[in-house]
């Protein structure tokens, strides 16, 4: 108010320097009329002349005076009225009085200003409403992601945002969620293919078990039942030994294979882990993000409202760092998949192929008794010393039994 | 030259004009009711009525007990009180403080009449007190008044400074010109003289309408203000 008076205060001394040097100008004049006058004129005259200059001089004073009064104090209240009006409208008084009756240009001027106080109005109510908005957003995705954070995979971020940014941010994220939740479902279904992959894997090894058993009887019951011919027993023993070398030589490079692929999948269960954990980091760190682009959003002014911008930015670039991530443990999982498939299928190839050695084995050691039978009440043999018999029934896997 | 007779002439004219433009703003946009409508233009009617009455007088169809200096300071003492009275009221002054101020207007007008019969000492006597009374009420206009309008709203005070500058700077004007008159030392004759008070009374009073003509907007404020300041 102080600049505002000073303002005044030169306003009217300038004003009041200007009247008075007319006014000596006015009397220099008046006096100069009357000096050149006066000597030529009667007194009666004279008088008259001074009276009238005298009147000219106080008339040409009320004018100013009133000059003074109505337009010079006017012009310049109307002025300080508007500072006073738009220093109110700068301290955030938005409901300013800034109305006229003027039609002049002082009139336009008020309105002008007026014009511009309620387009700013409009843009700081706008932008208010969509920091309110932004808020209410901010807080409702940031529960969103702490129920995720928490293990809700389901839930999902509202896409209907009125800010751009906010919807793009819930567009991604939810992008995000669905291949995560799909992921994850996939992992599970996975775990149910290697249990049953392993139940599997153990009936078979059982079975097999049970074959290298029969095997070994069959064997003994041989040793047992014939104590003759030694070379035809010698031969017997030497096909049974190969046939259990070869076959217990590819049964060992096998399991070596499904050593490695079960190896393999271990690995691979740890990398998933290892995603998994990052996934969660992300997760909590999107949240983090989102919490901060809830605090900046609450105090958004013109320039805040760009910092948030730059903060959804990154939480955008983080949800589709993460979008990544779980592309990769698709992969992984497609790989895993694929490699419990081959293990399986390695597995039972074995199974199968060991099997079958078993059983023709076991049709030619039966084969082979016959003949022995058949030879032997031919032939006639009296006793023949016990010969050791011995399988590598260890190599079978069957426990030594005595 | 130029008879006073036709320059009270013209005042009354130009006081007629005044009241008529002032009544039609009043009924059409204003209230004639309230007191801040109906007492600019009463005063200019008076003064309307004591310049034709001045007329008649200086042709000589009056009664020869007037002469023009009764009548116009009979004008004074009737229509400068509503002109001191009516800026008490833009002020908004207390009832006390607006009735020692048209006391004091008064008393100004009856000792500076007081002057012009008087002759000699008494004369000059009459005429301080009735320059100090103008110096009351001066101080009045700038200091109590002003202080009690501070706390309105800028346009008001808008108005109010500018009428109370007016009637300031103007009735200042008046004991210059009674001192330079006949009446004083005589430097100016007595048509020149009532020239030069015909300016002033119109300055004063139909310059006071015309100011509030051109700024109708803000005597619009005092009418709302008052209105909510004395509901009925």
């Amino acid at each position: 108010m102080s600049q505002l008076s000073g303002i005044r205060n030169s306003y009217v001394l300038k004003f009041g320097v200007g009247v008075g040097l007319v006014a000596v100008a006015v009397v220099a004049a008046g006096v100069n009329v009357y000096t050149n006058l006066a000597p030529q004129l009667s007194p009666d005259v004279r008088s008259q002349l001074l009276s009238g200059l005298v009147s000219v001089f106080l008339v040409f004073v009320v004018g100013v005076l009133f000059l003074a009064a109505a337009l010079g104090r006017e012009a310049l209240s109307s002025l300080t009225v508007l500072t006073d009006r738009a220093r109110q409208i700068e301290r955030g008084n938005l409901d300013a009085n800034l109305e006229t009756g003027r039609n002049d240009e002082l009139g336009e001027l008020y309105r002008s200003f007026a014009a511009m106080r309620d387009v700013l109005r409009g843009r700081i109510r706008e932008t208010e409403r969509r920091n309110r908005q932004l808020q209410r957003t901010a807080s409702e995705y940031s529960d969103v992601m702490d129920a995720v954070g928490d293990g809700d995979l389901s839930r999902r971020l509202d896409e209907d945002a009125e800010i751009d940014a906010m919807a793009d941010l819930a567009r991604e994220f939810n992008e995000m969620m669905d291949q995560l939740e799909r992921t994850v479902g996939e992992v599970y279904a996975f775990t149910d293919e290697v249990a049953r992959a392993t139940d599997t894997l153990s009936r078979q090894t059982e079975e097999s078990m049970r074959a290298s058993v029969r095997v070994h009887r069959a064997a003994s019951d041989i040793a047992g039942d014939t104590g003759r011919s030694p070379e035809q027993f010698a031969a017997v023993e030497d096909r049974i030994d190969t046939a259990s070398e070869i076959e217990v030589a590819d049964s060992a490079v096998e399991v070596d294979d499904t050593l490695d692929a079960i190896d393999g999948l271990s690995e691979r269960m740890d990398r998933i882990d290892e995603i998994s954990e990052f996934i969660s980091d992300v997760a909590n760190e999107t949240n983090m993000l989102a919490l901060n682009a809830g605090i900046e959003a609450s105090k958004v002014d013109g320039d805040g409202a760009e910092g948030f911008q730059i903060v959804a930015e990154e939480v955008k670039n983080l949800a589709e760092e993460t979008k990544s991530s779980t592309d990769e443990i698709e992969t992984i999982t497609d790989d895993i998949r694929d490699g419990t498939n081959d293990a399986v299928e390695s597995i039972l190839t074995q199974q199968a192929a060991l099997l079958s050695m078993m059983d023709e084995r076991v049709a030619d050691l039966a084969d082979t008794s016959e003949d022995l039978r058949l030879s032997i009440s031919q032939l006639d043999v009296s006793e023949v010393p016990d010969t050791d018999v011995s399988v590598d029934r260890r190599a079978l896997g069957e426990p030594t039994q005595d | 030259m130029t008879q006073p007779s036709v320059w009270f002439g013209i005042g009354a004219a130009i006081f007629a004009i005044g009241v008529v433009a002032f009544l039609g703003f009043a009924l059409t946009r204003g209230d004639i009711r309230s007191p801040y409508y109906f007492l600019p233009p009463a005063t200019a009617a008076i003064a309307c009525v004591s310049y034709v009455v001045m007329t008649l007088v200086e042709v000589g169809i009056a009664p020869a007990a007037l002469t023009v200096e009764t009548v116009r300071y009979v004008d004074w003492a009737l229509s400068t009180p509503f002109i001191t009275y009516y800026l008490a009221m833009l002020a908004g002054t207390k009832l006390s403080t607006r009735a020692g101020a048209v006391g004091l207007n008064v008393a100004m007008i009856a000792f500076g009449y007081g002057a012009t019969v008087a002759g000699g000492l008494l004369q000059w006597g009459l005429f301080a007190v009735s320059a100090v009374c103008f110096v009351g009420l001066l101080y009045l206009f700038l200091s109590t008044f002003t202080r009690a309008i501070r706390d309105a709203p800028q346009t008001s005070r808008n108005l109010f400074v500018s009428l109370r500058d007016l009637t300031a700077l103007i009735w200042s004007v008046y004991p210059v010109a009674y001192l330079l008159g006949p009446g004083g030392f005589g430097a100016m004759g007595t048509a020149d003289y009532s020239f030069v008070v015909v300016t002033l009374d119109v300055t004063a009073k139909v310059g006071f309408i015309g100011l509030m003509l051109a700024r109708q907007y803000q005597l619009d404020t005092f009418v709302g203000a008052g209105a909510r300041a004395t509901p009925e």
